[in-house]
């Protein structure tokens, strides 16, 4: 049986921990796909 | 003479006069002041019907709004769905372009655990108390979502008091943001943001859809669905079904969510001290999200090299767009050369994300 107490510290940690994931998955993705596909010389 | 018996102005009383009037103020501020008309109408129409007396309406098992409400909100169909055309409608560019804004928006959950936690102390259960800090996040679909599940009882009230405080996001973020900045703070101007790819775009709402129901399975339903239709929308090989999603569907569920969720609201229901007790709860909720999101800001611009506005930070709410144009119009105020909106729409996306992972950790631990 979960607490308030539980809850309230389980939310903030498991919001921060979903969003710093997401955080860094979008900097490797601004590495992996950030740049623009270079264009061949005429 | 047994047609006299049964009309209906014989069972009239005076909940059901005062739940009509409550209708017709949502339908007047609706119709006249345009707050949120394509919830609030169907809304207060809702009311007004599930209110009148004998209709059998909201009849469990015979009801022709019973049925719209059964099979769309507690089956959890209408609030993925709208989640399925919010996506069809999000550009992540700005998110993706300063990635560092996500965090305001997980900050601007902090009234949603504050609300939880005081709402229990006042002695509402666990769940409803999820129930009401939820509205902190001003998302009303994700407030429908778990009201559906963990607190049906509130659903009407905790729907109308999210779309009410998402109505009222220029009334009521402004002074908080005027409270807790100072007039150079809200003139900083933000570094130009980098230009997105197109790949970017496409290979991120596959990311985050694996990434968010991995660390929290229980937000599926909404992510997927919200991820589903941005990838319509960026993919641009599905141009029909990123305007149906866009369109047609969602303005086919909006109408069968408004008018299911004001039909909840019976006078037995929504007359009652606690329900008004929801509505200051849920507008602290919202107050307190609005003022974690724009402190985070402040704290994050003691580390970094380029600033952030700090208005940005309480559009860290999920009030998609309002709350980013309310931190674009502060700002301009302070600055008028200070264009902020595309800043705002990152922490405002965010808000989105961060309510739907906050839900998805009270349906975990409490459903």
């Amino acid at each position: 049986m979960n607490t308030a107490f539980d809850v309230f510290i389980n939310g903030i940690a498991g919001v921060f921990t979903g969003i710093a994931v997401l955080y860094v998955m979008m900097k490797i993705l601004a590495v992996t796909a950030g740049r623009p596909p270079s264009v061949p010389p005429d | 003479m047994a047609f006299f018996d049964q009309l209906g102005i014989l069972s009239v009383t005076w909940g059901s006069v005062a739940m009509w009037l409550i209708a017709l103020t949502l339908i007047y501020l609706a119709i006249s002041k345009q707050y949120e008309p394509l919830l609030l109408l169907p809304i207060g129409f809702g009311i007004l019907v599930a209110n009148l007396p004998l209709t059998g309406l909201m009849e469990p098992g015979e009801g022709l709004i019973w049925r719209f409400y059964h099979y769309g909100v507690e089956w959890e169909v209408i609030p993925p769905l709208i989640f399925l055309g919010l996506g069809a409608h999000t550009d992540f560019g700005p998110l993706l372009s300063q990635p560092r804004l996500i965090f305001l928006g997980a900050a601007a959950q902090g009234g949603v655990y504050v609300t939880f936690f005081a709402a229990h102390a006042f002695g509402f259960t666990l769940a409803e108390s999820a129930t009401i800090g939820i509205i902190g996040g001003a998302d009303g679909p994700t407030t429908i979502f778990l009201a559906a599940h963990l607190a049906p009882h509130l659903l009407g009230a905790c729907a109308v008091a999210a779309y009410s405080y998402m109505a009222l996001v220029p009334i009521i973020q402004p002074p908080i943001m005027r409270f807790l900045t100072t007039e150079k703070e809200r003139a900083i101007k933000m570094k130009k943001s980098r230009k997105v790819t197109t790949r970017e775009k496409v290979i991120f709402p596959l990311v985050a859809t694996v990434v968010i129901v991995l660390l929290v399975p229980a937000s599926a339903p909404l992510i997927a669905m919200f991820m589903l239709g941005n990838l319509f929308r960026e993919s641009k090989v599905v141009e029909r079904l990123t305007d149906t999603t866009q369109n047609a569907l969602m303005n086919i569920v909006t109408i069968f969510l408004g008018l299911s969720v004001g039909a909840t609201m019976s006078a037995e229901n929504f007359l009652r001290a606690d329900v008004l007790f929801i509505f200051a709860l849920g507008l602290v909720a919202f107050a307190i999200s609005t003022a974690s999101g724009l402190l985070l800001a402040k704290l994050m611009n003691l580390f970094t090299k380029d600033k952030i506005n700090p208005l940005v930070g309480a559009a860290g709410v999920s009030a998609v767009p309002m709350a980013a144009r309310v931190a674009h119009r502060v700002g301009a105020e302070a600055n008028k050369k200070n264009y902020l909106l595309m800043f705002a729409m990152g922490p405002n996306l965010a808000g989105v994300i961060g309510t739907v992972i906050a839900a998805g950790i009270f349906l975990t631990m409490l459903g």
